[in-house]
């Protein structure tokens, strides 16, 4: 993870995480982006582009320049 | 008599109240009101993840406690929303089951039974059981109850309000008209309410601010966990019809005449 406000270049993309920008290399899978971001991969669900991604998509789920990505989890609420 | 185990989609409880977990100041509060009343069944939102750092997240949490978690589709105004919350919902929890929550307004959280309806049908259709939030119109519970959902659960009043249950009337006729599972949800305020709702013959009762914000959550969660078994039970027990003049519970036989 670079610093976000660098201009996307070939070997880096820019994409939306949760509403924050964050530039990934490349050719970054969904399922590697939550390894960088040292999220757990139980327990989340993603989606991509306001469509969900299911879980065995994840690997082959290349991130592009622009995407908006969330990742979410239970939290508390009745 | 015991309480029988209720169904609701692919969930069996034994135990007839539902804890809704916000509102909570801490997890552990959680954890002491779920261990206090018994509960089996717990409900929580989906909501961008955050990293916890070395603390346990809520997730572990209540896998760890072994009870069923039951997403909520809360903060949607639209079908949409609330369509893909629950898809959302069903790949982190690998569960089928979903409350669906759509919203009005922010200021009352009333449902908005128009984009209620359509987004129960749709879940339906893609596979979900649906429990779904509405109104205590006991005609529109019937309305949903003709899409498809596994369980009608009327609020007693608005969310968080604690105000019990205002029209005892329209509950009652529901459960005339809904003969899926009748939960009710929001409203409570106390122990009396949830039994109140039990009496008129709901099914199982969901209670979160009444517990979660109460002085002592634990001690809340048990307290109203009793009174749903007590509503339960005295709603199956049969009380005796109400009259306008006193009925004399001792015989006159054998009465000395003084």
């Amino acid at each position: 993870m670079e610093n976000p406000a660098k201009k996307a270049d070939s070997e880096n993309v820019t994409i939306l995480v949760n509403g924050e920008a964050k530039l990934v290399r490349a050719g970054t899978s969904l399922d590697e982006l939550l390894d960088i971001l040292n999220l757990p991969k139980v327990g989340v669900a993603a989606a991509l582009d306001a469509e969900v991604v299911h879980r065995r998509m994840w690997p082959e789920t290349i991130l592009t320049e622009g995407h908006k990505v969330e990742i979410l989890t239970i939290a508390q609420g009745g | 008599m015991q309480v029988e185990p209720l169904k609701l989609g692919s969930y069996v409880i034994n135990n007839r109240l539902i804890l809704g977990t916000g509102g909570a100041m801490s997890h552990e509060t959680i954890a002491e009101s779920i261990a206090a009343s018994g509960t089996e069944l717990v409900t929580v939102a989906i909501r961008r993840i955050k990293p916890t750092g070395s603390g346990q997240s809520l997730y572990d949490m209540l896998r760890g406690l072994k009870v069923q978690i039951l997403p909520n589709t809360a903060g949607c105004f639209t079908a949409k929303e609330a369509i893909i919350t629950a898809e959302l919902a069903r790949e982190a929890l690998e569960t089928n089951v979903v409350k669906l929550e759509v919203i009005a307004d922010d200021k009352t959280l009333l449902p908005q039974p128009l984009e209620l309806i359509d987004a129960a049908e749709e879940l339906v259709s893609r596979g979900f059981f649906v429990l779904a939030y509405t109104n205590d119109d006991p005609i529109f519970g019937r309305n949903l109850q003709s899409v498809g959902v596994s369980a009608v659960m009327p609020l007693g009043a608005p969310i968080g309000t604690g105000l019990g249950v205002r029209n005892p009337h329209n509950i009652a006729l529901m459960r005339e008209l809904v003969t899926i599972p009748l939960v009710l949800d929001a409203g409570i305020g106390t122990a009396s309410d949830a039994a109140l709702a039990m009496e008129l013959g709901c099914d199982a009762v969901l209670a979160a601010t009444s517990i979660t914000r109460a002085d002592s959550p634990a001690v809340m969660a048990r307290a109203i966990s009793l009174a749903i078994e007590a509503g339960y039970l005295a709603h199956r027990a049969g009380r005796v019809p109400k009259r306008h003049l006193a009925l004399a519970s001792t015989s006159d036989e054998g009465r000395a005449d003084l």
